[in-house]
């Protein structure tokens, strides 16, 4: 909302300076968020007398002109065809910032000829469209004087953000009525006096409400024999400075009168409305009615219609109809001023998608109260601008009267939510100033207050101790920096997420974080039905993500392109689906949301060890970076089994992890089809973890057994074995077959070729030996080998490689 | 050539000075031409033994030999010392070359804040909750006192997925759970994941983090929550840290506020990054309407309570002065190893 400085001071007297004011405003919750001072919009912009207007020696449509300005003459090159001598202007000087445009006036040569300064038009000065010819000023405008003077009178505009529980502050009555209740100041509200004619209202106007729910109070007036024509340049430049622009005198009141008492108010050709009657009626559905911006606009049931005798003629609170619109012709005038039901204005604006300064206001709630008022000020306006003659009196339909509410107040609950106790006086003095009414209750401890119409957001002692610390203020309630804790054992557990982190970091991962709303054509790889968002903001976040790694994919390929070409990511994020997955939960119906981890390895594997420059990631990489995260929680029955591709098409010859039969990720080779379409030409390996494997079964009770007290022996076996024999089958029989003695088996090496045989493989391993009670002899060493030998050649097929 | 014991005992000597003055190949190739060869010095004096006296003979004949063992083995020992010492200057440790370094890992600089600002709530006494993002229009809104065709709902541009479900437009909604999940006392933060439908530019992005604070029992007060907050704010921002509570509006809370607190780079005096106020707002806070306790079935006549909630990414932009929101999630390595 835009507040005139200026403006306000016809209701209330200020001493202060603009920035004092704004400061208090703002602590009291209205936050001022710009100042705009016309003395620096308009600095060096002075008014100027045209002295000497010759035609440019160079071009045919320019002239030269001297240009007084209090202090000395410029030279100007002007362009515009309504200069003459003798002309007062506006003169932008050099160094000045043309408002419009933000060009810096400078001393400049037009074809050969110097000019030093401008001659300003109504557009260049942010006043009207009018680009052609200069701004001629009246007469006695005084050379030399500053324009924001001379034209703004030296105002300043308050930027204000009003939040919505404030609609009474949609005007400027309605800042300064703030205003006096911070400073204890009175408040001075314009008195009206009307000369109504002879004839009654009623003879010629008539109002029906047929919904009283949506409209509660319907107020016409009616003013005839006025001749439409520019409001004056008093009104014109209120409305401009705050931003409102000038149309008719007619519709400059209406306009004028909204921004003064907060009431919205709808002018209509009375001439044009069919036998003198207003019907509030809803529309039926599918009825057409098109509104002043010369839309079509189709109605259902909810939406509520002014109608005349005869068809529509304005869209309630919203806004009105072609059909009777203030014209050039318009000669007798009715003037709206209504209270519709908040929720019925918002729901039409919102379905219609027009949000006019009326919906807005009436969305958020006028003052019942003020209804009749505000179309009394209005015709009075109206009659002093355009002359007119008034029907006497007004048509006031109230079928359903809104009346000031009673709340029920302890003041006790003043300090019982602040922690501050605040005296009786002073309390029932903040609320009087506020317009409250605070009578004395039966129940000791407990008032009556009667709030105002004007503040529908007070609706319980709550929004009363709300507005009372508003107006003492936040800062004089103290910050109590003890608080008494009752301790709970919840959340007992240190955070899962963290404690990932934390591995990550250490084994040298960038996180990342990307979107988590995606293409489309990025769920297509995972085969996982996507949750779609219904008024996406772009064709690039259509969908929830149903798996991290495209979005990190996008991270690799933006590197790429910027010259980091090895990357070591990890990311911890939400993704979501329509089907269940392991790990999600169902919190919405429908919807499927779960935690993954997901890494990401490409490029060098070091890039910063000068001995390891060379080597780059490769599938045994990733692999060991999964074991490893898994071993550091402690993950011991996970299972490695080959992950099916079919559905999801992300990854290439893809490892699953299986836990407890489930289903819990899945790693490999980033396939070359999805790499090209993130236009990515290197291996890139992935993995895709559910968190949930970690934060319900990772161990975190620590047990500690016994470390062995005799040496362990190392002995080395290789194996041939057929291709399909799996180094996990291999490690079990090892493990069992050399029970009690093998402590540990572990991989050493794993080799290929002609000799061995086409459909073969041998696999080295390397046996860790040891015994609890002593240190172990040859014979028990040899005895035990022979026995594992022995199995893997009986369960695997395999032969010992000599 | 003039053969005697004394010279044979010389020779060693001057072998002995030779040896030690060798100190590369080239020398030590000189020392064996002079003395090692057919035609050095040793074997020119055993030619001289035919010259000596039959008596003297087979005690020359001892002694050249030792001269000869000695000078071979001076000469072994040396060949040997600077081979060693050759391979030695080959592997010589350089103390200035780098080191062979493994990655640095970061966490993402919005993790960082998050989990820094979590930490000292945790230090204060508060649990940790998480809540789903996909949420519906009972927690995010209804519950929280915004009714619908309010007005209210205009202050949070909201991604719908179906009539009621949506992406959770600020933390609040964690609240509601909470409080459904448990009786007071509660003391919790709720950091995460939120979504605003606000054009992309270098200021606002559609998604966002936040942390929710919610305290509820008996006995809570707005100077507890403007206390908490208060060191809240020094500890994250500085001990020096001015601040100041304004009066505003959200639905959930009443009365309610934002705070403000002095801009930490330009410590108040005014600059462009707080638009030259000297201050920065940081966060929104208040005491939980009676109406979400009505929602959530607590009696407000027994318990009060105080919530707040910031946002992540805009503060962490303003303390790493980082100065465009995208970037955060451009995940350039080259930004993110600047997190360490």
């Amino acid at each position: 909302m835009n507040i005139s400085f200026n403006w306000l001071q016809d209701y209330i007297t200020i001493h202060e300076s603009p920035e004092e004011i704004a400061g208090r405003l703002t602590m009291a919750g209205l936050e001022v968020e710009a100042i705009r001072s016309t003395r620096e919009t308009y600095a060096n912009f002075v008014v100027g007398k045209v002295r000497d207007v010759r035609q440019h020696p160079n071009a045919d449509r320019l002239t030269v002109c001297d240009v007084y300005d209090g202090k000395q003459t410029h030279t100007v090159v002007c362009g515009a065809p309504n200069v003459a001598t003798g002309q007062k202007i506006v003169f932008a000087r050099v160094g000045s910032v043309v408002p419009a445009n933000g060009m810096h006036v400078k001393e400049v040569e037009i074809r050969g000829q110097k000019s030093a300064g401008m001659i300003c038009s109504e557009y260049e000065l942010d006043l009207g469209e009018d680009h052609e010819g200069i701004l001629v000023l009246s007469d006695d405008a005084e050379p030399g004087k500053q324009f924001s003077e001379y034209y703004w009178n030296g105002d300043v505009v308050f930027e204000i953000g009003i939040t919505p529980n404030r609609p009474d502050c949609l005007s400027h009555i309605g800042v300064a009525r703030d205003i006096a209740a911070l400073y204890k100041r009175p408040l001075r509200i314009p008195k009206i006096k009307l000369s109504e004619s002879r004839k009654p209202v009623k003879s010629a106007l008539t109002i029906d409400i047929q919904d009283k729910e949506h409209c509660p109070r319907y107020v016409g007036r009616l003013i005839e024999g006025v001749t439409i024509g520019e409001s004056p340049d008093w009104m014109q430049r209120r409305l401009k400075m705050i931003g409102v622009r000038p149309i008719n005198a007619v519709v400059d009141v209406t306009n004028y009168v909204m921004m003064e008492y907060g009431q919205p108010l709808h002018a209509f050709d009375f001439d044009l409305i069919h036998n003198g009657k207003i019907v509030v009626r809803l529309a039926n559905d599918g009825e057409k009615f098109v509104t002043l911006d010369e839309k079509e606009r189709t109605l259902t049931k909810n939406n509520l219609l002014i109608c005349d005798a005869k068809q529509p003629v304005a869209l309630a609170g919203v806004m009105g109809g072609m059909n009777s619109e203030i014209n050039n012709e318009t000669t007798s005038v009715l003037i709206e001023s209504a209270y519709f039901a908040p929720s019925s204005v918002r729901h039409t604006s919102r379905q219609l998608g027009l949000v006019t300064e009326s919906s807005y206001r009436f969305e958020r709630g006028v003052d019942p109260s003020r209804t009749a008022e505000a179309a009394d000020r209005a015709v009075q306006l109206i009659q002093q601008l355009t002359g007119g003659t008034m029907y006497r009196g007004r048509v006031d339909a109230y079928p359903k009267k809104i009346k000031p509410i009673n709340i029920p107040f302890r003041n006790k609950q003043v300090e019982r939510v602040l922690g501050i106790a605040i005296p009786a006086s002073s309390v029932k003095s903040i609320l009087k100033r506020l317009g409250v009414e605070v009578k004395e209750s039966k129940k000791k401890g407990e008032w009556r207050c009667v709030v105002p119409t004007y503040r529908p957001d007070i609706e319980r002692e709550i929004d009363l101790v709300e507005e009372i610390v508003r107006v003492y203020g936040f800062d004089n309630v103290p910050a109590q920096e003890t608080a008494a804790i009752r301790f709970t054992a919840d959340d007992v557990r240190p955070g899962i997420h963290e404690r990932i982190r934390e591995w990550f970091v250490g084994a040298g991962y960038n996180e990342v974080v990307c979107n988590s709303m995606v293409p489309g054509t990025w769920n297509i790889f995972t085969g996982k039905p996507a949750v779609t968002v219904n008024n996406p903001q772009n064709q690039d976040m259509t969908d929830l993500r149903t798996s991290l790694i495209p979005g990190m994919l996008q991270v690799v390929g933006h590197n790429m392109n910027r010259g980091n070409h090895s990357l070591r990511l990890y990311e911890i994020g939400h993704i979501f689906s329509h089907d269940p997955f392991p790990g999600s939960k169902n919190y919405i119906q429908n919807y499927h949301e779960g935690e993954t981890i997901a890494i990401m390895l490409t490029g060098a594997r070091n890039p910063e060890d000068w001995s390891l420059k060379d080597a780059t990631y490769d599938f045994y990489d990733l692999k060991g970076e999964v074991e490893s995260l898994e071993s550091k929680f402690n993950l011991d029955k996970i299972e490695y089994n080959i992950y099916n591709t079919n559905s999801n098409t992300l990854i290439d010859e893809a490892v699953g992890i299986e836990f407890k039969g489930i289903s819990r990720g899945y790693f490999g080779k980033v396939s070359k089809e999805v790499l090209k379409s993130f236009d990515i030409e290197v291996d890139v390996y992935a993995a895709e973890i559910d968190l949930e494997l970690f934060s319900e079964f990772s161990h975190v009770e620590k047990k500690y057994s016994e470390v062995p007290k005799y040496p362990p022996v190392h002995r080395d076996l290789a194996f041939i074995l057929d291709e399909k024999v799996t180094y996990h089958e291999l490690d079990q029989i090892v493990r069992e077959s050399g029970q009690p003695l093998v402590d540990n088996v572990s991989f050493f090496d794993i080799y290929r070729d002609d000799k061995i045989g086409n459909d073969k493989k041998s696999i080295a391993i390397s046996l860790e030996m040891l015994s609890k009670e002593k240190t172990l002899t040859q014979p028990e060493i040899e005895e035990t080998l022979s026995r594992i030998v022995k199995a893997v050649e009986k369960n695997l097929g395999g032969v010992l490689r000599s | 050539m003039n053969l005697d014991s004394n010279s044979v005992y010389e020779t060693i000597e001057n072998v002995k000075t030779d040896i030690q003055t060798v100190s590369s190949k080239d020398e030590l190739e000189q020392f064996r031409l002079k003395y090692l060869v057919r035609k050095g010095i040793i074997q020119q004096m055993f030619e001289g033994i035919k010259s000596a006296s039959p008596d003297e003979r087979p005690q020359l004949g001892k002694a050249l030999n030792e001269l000869r063992q000695t000078a071979q083995k001076l000469f072994d020992e040396k060949k040997q010392e600077l081979e060693q010492s050759k391979t030695l200057t080959r592997d010589k440790l350089d103390l200035t070359i780098p080191g062979r370094r493994r990655p640095v890992g970061t966490k993402h600089p919005v993790t960082q804040a998050l989990d820094d600002m979590t930490n000292i709530f945790k230090s204060m006494g508060f649990a940790v909750a998480l809540g789903p993002e996909i949420e519906d229009d009972f927690h995010n809104f209804e519950a929280l006192n915004f009714p619908p065709d309010h007005p209210a709902r205009d202050m949070q541009d909201t991604f719908f997925l179906d009539q009621t479900a949506l992406l959770r437009t600020h933390t609040s909604p964690v609240q509601v759970r909470v409080m459904m999940n448990q009786r007071p006392p509660i003391r919790h933060v709720m950091p995460g994941r939120v979504y605003r439908n606000e054009a992309i530019s270098a200021r606002s992005y559609c998604m966002f983090h936040q942390l929710e604070g919610l305290a509820v029992d008996e006995n809570i007060t707005f100077a507890e929550l403007k206390g908490t907050l208060a060191i809240f704010a020094k500890k994250f921002f500085g001990s020096s840290v001015k601040y100041v509570f304004r009066p505003s509006f959200f639905p959930f809370t009443e009365p309610s506020a934002e705070m403000d607190i002095s801009c930490f780079l330009c410590k108040g005096k005014g600059c462009r990054v707080c638009k030259h106020t000297g201050w920065l707002e940081i966060l929104g806070c208040g005491m939980v309407d009676p109406n979400v306790f009505k929602a959530v079935g607590y009696d407000p006549e027994k318990v009060t309570g105080y919530a707040f909630g910031m946002g992540i990414d805009r503060t962490a932009l303003l303390l790493y002065g980082i100065d465009d929101i995208r970037m955060l999630y451009e995940n350039d390595v080259r930004l993110l190893n600047q997190f360490a």
